[in-house]
């Protein structure tokens, strides 16, 4: 697994790390374990299918309702404040 | 907005009226209107405050001026509205579409009616919504932070988030510009967590080797 460029240089974990770790388990069938590499997992996971999901619907013209829900600004400050949370609190604890 | 006098297609002496009523009686940017302050009686395609009134006829040439934005959600759930709204849908479709203003307009009788089919083949570029919203790419600045692996795609998504919210608040120029930077810094993370998957692969192998 190679490891993330921001780790090599800084020794940190950044937020997003984990990632390939994470996609590793779950494909082989572990997903508590691939959550584990990750928590930030349960926003941004669901958050990036449900932006994929908009984004073909909204090229077919359909589903304006879920497309505006998804791409509701609050949801991306969400995330950006708790991937910033999250950088920190993973370095503090050591996740 | 002050009282306007006008004259009638009889060139009698209308009014006062306030502006805002005035189209609604018939008036268009050719009738002469007078309010206080004016030396003399002028079209109202000519004065300022009611400019606005006839936006398509008042320009040359020139994109249109950043639309009114037309709350989405309205548009968006009659049925009918999945033809694009004539709003400049980006920066390059703009120039086209403020010829084929010019053209509607060059006839007498037309209303400035700001929903003409004439733009539609112009209309949907690579980078607009079908409501003229410009895309906030924020779907290219999450998948990089997610699976790229590098924190840089976090700036591409403030810049994404502010997209919407300038487009709304009708100012298109900064939200094309917030776009453009989204889709940039998306593109760097991604680039940055191959480029850092690539060297880290090397450098493996080297080390491997050596072995």
């Amino acid at each position: 697994m190679p490891k993330c460029p921001f780790r090599l240089l800084t020794g940190w974990n950044c937020p997003a790390c984990g990632v390939q770790r994470a996609l590793h388990a779950l494909l082989n069938g572990h997903p508590s374990e691939a959550l584990a590499y990750n928590y930030l997992f349960v926003f941004s996971i669901p958050y990036a299918l449900a932006l994929m999901v908009a984004y073909v619907l909204q090229k077919m013209n359909r589903g304006e309702s879920f497309v505006r829900m998804a791409n509701h600004p609050i949801l991306a400050r969400v995330y950006i404040v708790l991937f910033f949370v999250w950088g920190v609190v993973r370095n503090v604890l050591g996740i | 907005m002050g009282k306007y006098y006008y004259l009638n297609a009889q060139n009698e002496q209308q009014g006062p009226a306030e502006a805002g009523e005035l189209k609604g009686l018939g008036v268009t940017e050719n009738t002469l209107v007078w309010t206080q302050g004016m030396p003399q009686w002028a079209p109202a395609g000519n004065v300022d405050e009611l400019k606005q009134m006839f936006v398509p006829v008042m320009e040359e040439m020139v994109p249109p001026p950043a639309p009114t934005p037309t709350p989405a959600p309205t548009q968006a759930y009659q049925p009918a509205s999945s033809a694009p709204v004539n709003q400049p849908e980006s920066q390059s479709a703009a120039p086209a579409m403020g010829t084929a203003y010019n053209k509607v307009e060059r006839t007498p009788a037309a209303t400035p009616q700001p929903s003409t089919p004439t733009s539609s083949p112009s209309s949907p570029s690579a980078t607009s919504s079908p409501n003229g919203k410009p895309e906030n790419n924020m779907i290219w600045a999450v998948l990089s932070t997610v699976l790229c692996c590098v924190p840089i795609g976090i700036y591409a998504i403030i810049c994404a988030n502010k997209v919407d919210e300038l487009y709304n608040a009708g100012n298109v120029e900064e939200a094309n510009k917030q776009a453009a930077e989204a889709k940039k810094w998306a593109i760097i993370g991604a680039a940055a967590g191959a480029v850092g998957a690539f060297l880290y692969t090397i450098i493996m192998i080297i080390a491997s080797l050596n072995n």
